[in-house]
């Protein structure tokens, strides 16, 4: 049943055993998502990547009716929500096992600039939604050069 | 405290401690009295990358999942898909027509649809409970 004796050989450290709690509980949790019903806080999973161009969000919503996905992004923020349905059983279909979930999300995210809202694009892909966020103008790195002293100091 | 979780999880067929980071995806699995449906979250797949094979009374699936090509050269700000390659197998309680199997993929979800041979159909009675 344990793991290790109660009353072993010594104590642990006190921080590795806040350590190995704060994993079993992550696992614990991880457990729970696993078992279907309710979609958590955390969902769809996503994956943002950005350059100088602007950003690109990956979010993972398979079986989702694209129609039922509503973006939005004001300044920098972008708000991605909307609503799984389950799928609806046969006349005398049952469960065994039931992993995936269902239910309403939303998710807030804010991006490290301002977004040129009238240029976002949204595509929808084997479950995968894409947005791509364009950089503002103004949001835009500008090369600044840096002037040689030396040269003017030759010049005159 | 391993072993309670794992028991308490256990009892309800569910594997619950998937190695950390690693993506396997999430099955739903229903009955009628005709067939049995399999259905899997597999998000950013093709279905060429899929497969799915039946061996005595086990469906698995398997196959790997790859980041999309147009994610490279860019500088993460936030990850949390996972990726790898993924297999599921999920045993069937009924003998299925192996040949009459039917699998699409639609939306990022795989639905495997597996027809009971008329043996298992015939097989699947309801008990009448007499009440005394």
């Amino acid at each position: 049943m344990f793991r290790r004796p109660f009353f072993g050989y010594g104590v642990t450290p006190p921080w590795q055993e806040m350590a190995r709690l704060q994993r079993e509980m992550n696992r614990l949790f991880d457990a729970f998502s696993l078992a279907g019903g309710r979609i958590g806080p955390n969902y769809p999973a996503m994956n943002v990547r950005t350059n100088d161009e602007g950003a690109v969000v990956t979010a993972e919503l398979p079986g989702i009716d694209p129609e039922d996905i509503d973006i939005s992004v004001v300044g920098d923020t972008l708000t991605l929500s909307g609503s799984l349905q389950p799928e609806t059983l046969k006349e005398g279909e049952t469960y065994h096992r039931r992993e995936r979930g269902f239910g309403k999300f939303r998710r807030i995210f804010q991006l490290p600039f301002q977004v040129e809202t009238d240029q976002v694009e949204a595509s929808f892909k084997n479950g995968v939604l894409s947005i791509s966020l364009p950089r503002a103008e103004q949001d835009k790195s500008k090369k600044i050069v840096v002037e040689s002293t030396q040269k003017k100091l030759e010049a005159k | 405290m391993d072993h309670l979780f794992d028991d308490f999880f256990e009892s309800f067929g569910l594997t619950p401690f998937e190695p950390f980071g690693a993506f396997s995806p999430r099955v739903d699995v229903s009955e009628t009295d005709k067939e049995i449906k399999v259905s899997a979250e597999l998000p950013g797949l093709d279905e060429n990358d899929i497969e799915v094979s039946l061996a005595r009374n086990l469906l698995t699936i398997s196959g790997e999942k790859q980041e999309e090509a147009e994610d490279k050269g860019k500088n993460f700000y936030r990850m949390e898909r996972s990726y790898g390659s993924f297999r599921r197998t999920i045993p069937l309680m009924v003998e299925v027509e192996a040949d009459k199997i039917k699998a699409k993929f639609q939306k990022g979800v795989l639905t495997v649809t597996l027809p009971k041979t008329a043996e298992a159909q015939r097989q699947t009675r309801r008990i009448p409970i007499k009440t005394g």
